[in-house]
């Protein structure tokens, strides 16, 4: 299945024009905290309340979404739809194709602690506002422990990276 | 909308103090799509490119850089022309770190989904060429 290019600003403001409640993590929130690099997707970290992921399971109707990444096995094949609340609810992590680009949907994150990753993220978070939506992006210190959990060569990049940049932060 | 809009020229990216990033960007998108492109002709194309760009040509200069890309080269640059090249294109890199370091996390956001969607037109524009 291809993909459309990812626009990051119809994404996120269909989001926030959905109620959906999430913390800003992966590549979007590398470039957030001052990196500025390319990234193909946009990934969230949902809020993890059954309302929540209704809203979420609605946009995601909405927008088209369908699994990516599945190699030889059909869509059917997978244990959990996203687009069904209570099967967000499992906790699993979703790839997907949108009519916006690709949204990667992360409950479960290597280097964050508790059950549900959303409440550790969203206690740090940075708040801002982008494209006229207010948003939410997890913190520095969140984003370098999982960068060093996922450990791969881009990662190591952005750790160095972010690094540089942080010494020109007063934030 | 904040700095760079998907509008503005790729040449601005080279002239405007971010050509390590334009060089990155390129590298990256080719990179996803598989295409294998050493780093001394990736830095040929985006010389060329700088060469011969009009600021006010945005959609004429993307096309031209895979066309320059495939034109012969010009003459060739001494390893002492590349290692200087290198240190300037490194130090003007991380000064632009430190600056974006400053700016807000939805300042930053705006300015990179400009140029995530400059990167995807570098992408059609390569799709275009090979066609």
């Amino acid at each position: 299945m291809t993909s459309a290019p990812l626009d990051a600003a119809a994404l996120l403001r269909r989001l926030h024009d959905a109620g959906v409640e999430h913390v800003v993590i992966g590549g979007l929130a590398v470039i957030a905290h001052g990196v500025q690099r390319f990234t193909n997707d946009l990934d969230i970290c949902p809020a993890p309340d059954l309302a929540n992921l209704e809203r979420l399971a609605r946009m995601l109707d909405s927008a088209d979404a369908r699994q990516l990444g599945l190699g030889d096995f059909d869509e059917r094949e997978f244990p959990f739809d996203p687009r069904r609340p209570e099967e967000l609810a499992e906790g699993g992590n979703f790839r997907l194709v949108t009519t916006e680009g690709v949204l990667d949907i992360m409950q479960w994150i290597p280097g964050i602690s508790g059950e549900q990753a959303y409440g550790e993220l969203a206690a740090d978070a940075v708040e801002g506002a982008a494209f006229g939506v207010p948003l939410k992006v997890c913190s520095l210190e969140h984003l370098r422990t999982m960068k060093r959990s996922a450990g791969r060569p881009q990662d190591e990049r952005d750790l160095a990276d972010l690094a540089t940049a942080d010494r020109g932060s007063d934030r | 909308m904040h700095g760079l809009t998907p509008g503005k020229p790729f040449a601005e990216l080279l002239i405007g103090g971010r050509r390590r990033y334009a060089l990155e960007l390129l590298a990256q998108v080719l990179g996803q799509r598989g295409t294998s492109l050493g780093g001394a002709r990736l830095e040929l194309a985006v010389n060329r490119v700088r060469d011969v760009a009009n600021l006010n040509e945005s959609a004429h200069t993307l096309r031209m850089i895979p066309v320059l890309m495939q034109r012969d080269s010009p003459a060739p640059r001494s390893a002492e022309w590349f290692r200087r090249d290198a240190e300037r294109n490194e130090r003007a890199r991380l000064e632009r770190l430190r600056i974006d370091g400053r700016k807000s996390v939805g300042r930053n956001i705006e300015e990179g989904a400009a140029l995530i969607a400059l990167g995807f037109e570098v992408q059609r524009a390569f799709d275009h060429t090979r066609r």
